[in-house]
């Protein structure tokens, strides 16, 4: 990955007649960069995608690939392929002959059509079924074709909404490693949309955290997880706790928050001024128990209620009720062999540079 | 455990096909029967075939047929295409309106059709020809093969259209290498309705059709009127072959398709 800009979005919007499905979105897009956008279903990932691919018209906004504006290109004529979320496949074509499909539209010489097509076909592991139609294969199968005929085109751009969704676990883990490896070693750029949040902290050189049509957050993998900005992307990356709280001082690489009557200090610097009103996110990670409350050092103690707990596997899942009537979950190796009572006081504690500070509320709604 | 056969069905699908098949059957047995009226066998003879080639009317009016019904079968697949395929892909005012204006041909009468394009033809002083004879049947094939090609078009996804354009195709490529390829099942079975509703039709033709313009069925219906001849019997028995025909090799070219 390196600084030249592949696309730039500049205040792109979509609205289609009542809903705004994209809103006055800013991004740069880098080139050889793998990109994930990241976000709960209808937050205009595919409309983002298909703007970009030449499919839907902007309601605003520009799109500049390569350095080019391309509001009057069709999509043939943009240097971008896509990997659609149904396939898409062509149904009177053999799978040879999908993947070929666009290698045949540029007029390459035979033989090398013949060479890339056997490669691709080996990578996404279809040699079986060259000669079958579409609709003799499962879904998986079309989906590694649907791979396969837009990546043989090695375009500068390849844009692929959630690829792998079809394949069951090991097939999906594989495919994974097999297209992060070749992402690197053909320099393709990918703005990649997954679902699936392991997917994309393990694959992707950033995230693009969206939320009803906005950018939440956009950030490498660690940043998304460690240092949410917003109540959204705290909430919608891996699990949290969520503490109400109203800023009582501001001070240098410190905020100090109360919360249920008592003062937590938490590292680092925010934008909140004194008396205003946010979130603490601890991580369920994060969390110890502690039997002595007035002696935990620095480290922000707070008691709660004891409600359950779950099993799951190397960790037990401790769920509380503080004092404010929030849900907090502890997530602790089993074999520290805790165990309390359902109705027990528990005391519990954080380390201040060990949870971040978010906004009051979900973003805009 | 082996099912008890029962009768009653069978019996049934006999009944049916006896009453489809028998007076077909009975017409071309007679065709080849020596004797010229009367309902007994004398034996097996094909002069009734050449004397049906003797006969110029019938051999005019085979060829006329052929014609009409050939070019109608063309020029309405290709217009049934061209305007489901624009149908499916644009939006436009009046849309239900002119879809429901192309089914009307269909269900208004044969002889309407007939009078109002020949009240038609004679106001605008258009000689009757064969021309106007493939104008008529177009009328009412047109809604034919468009509706079976659009109705194979709604089943076919808007994203496949993208993904030809994603890989290279401009907007009519699109429709010959990816859209045509795929209603070609359509374009085929329903230019065959198209070619049999053209090739029967006696009451629209007989309105519209210029002197000698007479086609086979127009024939047929007018030997009629002289009497069940053997050489009738030979004629039919002749259509309906290369019907049966065009319906099997149409058969055989959509199963390879398929494959
Ligand atoms: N053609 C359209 N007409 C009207 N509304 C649309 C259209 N396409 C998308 N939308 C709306 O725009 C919003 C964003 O849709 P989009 O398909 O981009 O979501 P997404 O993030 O891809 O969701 P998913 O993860 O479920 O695929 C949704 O609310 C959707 O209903
Ligand atoms: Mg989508």
């Amino acid at each position: 990955m390196d600084n030249e800009k592949m696309i730039e979005l500049v205040g792109l919007t979509k609205t289609f007649s009542q809903t705004t499905a994209v809103n006055n979105m800013n991004l740069d897009v880098y080139r050889g960069e793998f990109l994930t956008f990241l976000g709960p279903s209808g937050c205009g990932k595919t409309t983002t995608l298909r703007m970009i691919a030449g499919f839907e018209e902007p309601t605003a906004g520009q799109i500049i690939l390569g350095g080019k504006n391309c509001e009057a290109l069709p999509p043939e004529k943009r240097d971008v392929n896509t990997v659609f979320q149904n396939y898409a496949l062509f149904p009177h074509l053999s799978i040879r002959d999908n993947i070929a499909f666009g290698l045949k539209l540029k007029k390459l010489p035979k033989p090398t059509i013949r060479d890339k097509v056997e490669q691709a076909i080996c990578l996404v592991k279809l040699e079986e079924h060259v000669a079958k139609k579409p609709s003799q294969l499962s879904g998986g199968q079309k989906q590694r074709v649907a791979i396969a005929r837009a990546i043989v085109n090695e375009p500068k751009v390849l844009l692929l909404d959630e690829p792998l969704g079809a394949l069951d676990l090991k097939l999906r883990k594989e495919m994974q490693l097999e297209l992060k490896h070749l992402q690197k070693t053909l320099g393709i750029t990918f703005i990649y949309v997954t679902h699936d949040q392991e997917e994309a902290l393990t694959m992707s050189d950033r995230i693009v955290v969206m939320n009803r049509g906005n950018i939440e957050q956009v950030g490498v993998s660690e940043e998304i997880y460690e240092s949410p900005r917003t109540r959204f992307v705290a909430d919608f990356i891996g699990e949290t706790n969520l503490i109400a709280g109203v800023v009582t001082i501001k001070g240098a690489g410190f905020t100090q928050v109360e919360s249920c009557r008592k003062r937590y200090s938490i590292e680092g610097d925010y934008p909140y001024r004194t008396g205003e009103a946010l979130t603490i996110c601890v991580r369920p990670e994060n969390i110890h128990f502690t039997r002595n409350i007035a002696d935990v050092g620095n480290y922000n103690c707070m008691e709660g209620i004891y409600e359950e707990s779950v099993y799951v596997g190397n960790m037990v899942k401790h769920i509380l009720r503080n004092p404010a009537g929030e849900t907090i979950t502890i997530n602790r190796l089993t074999r520290k062999g805790e165990h309390f009572e359902p109705g027990q006081a528990v005391g519990f504690c954080w380390s201040p540079k060990r949870a971040v500070l978010v906004d009051a509320q979900a973003g805009p709604t | 455990m082996r099912k008890r056969f029962n009768p009653g069905p069978a019996l049934f699908i006999a009944a049916a096909l006896a009453i489809l098949y028998i007076p077909i059957a009975v017409m071309v047995i007679f065709s080849f029967n020596r004797q010229e009226a009367g309902v007994s066998w004398t034996g097996f003879t094909l002069k009734w075939y050449l004397e049906l080639l003797a006969h110029p009317d019938a051999v005019r009016a085979f060829t006329n047929s052929m014609v009409v019904s050939g070019v109608t079968t063309g020029v309405s697949i290709l217009m049934g295409a061209f305007a489901a395929i624009g149908f499916h892909r644009y939006d436009f005012k009046g849309k239900a309106l002119l879809d429901s204006f192309l089914y009307v041909p269909t269900i208004v009468p044969a002889m309407l059709l007939g009078v109002s394009l020949f009240s038609f033809y004679d106001i605008c002083k258009i000689p009757l020809s064969k021309g106007t004879i493939i104008i008529a049947h177009i009328t009412f094939c047109v809604p034919i093969t468009f509706n079976t090609i659009l109705s194979s078009l709604s089943g076919f996804d808007a994203s496949i259209e993208e993904a030809a354009r994603d890989l290279g195709c401009s907007e009519l490529g699109t429709i010959w290498r990816v859209v045509l390829p795929n209603i070609v099942p359509a374009m085929v079975s329903s230019g065959l309705l198209a070619f049999t509703f053209s090739f029967e039709d006696v009451m629209t033709s007989f309105f519209v059709a210029g002197p000698g313009d007479q086609t086979l069925s127009m024939y047929i219906f007018g030997q009629i009127k002289t009497g069940v001849k053997p050489t009738l019997n030979a004629l039919s028995t002749l259509v309906i072959l290369s019907m049966v025909t065009l319906g099997i090799v149409t058969q055989a070219l959509q199963k390879r398709e398929k494959k």
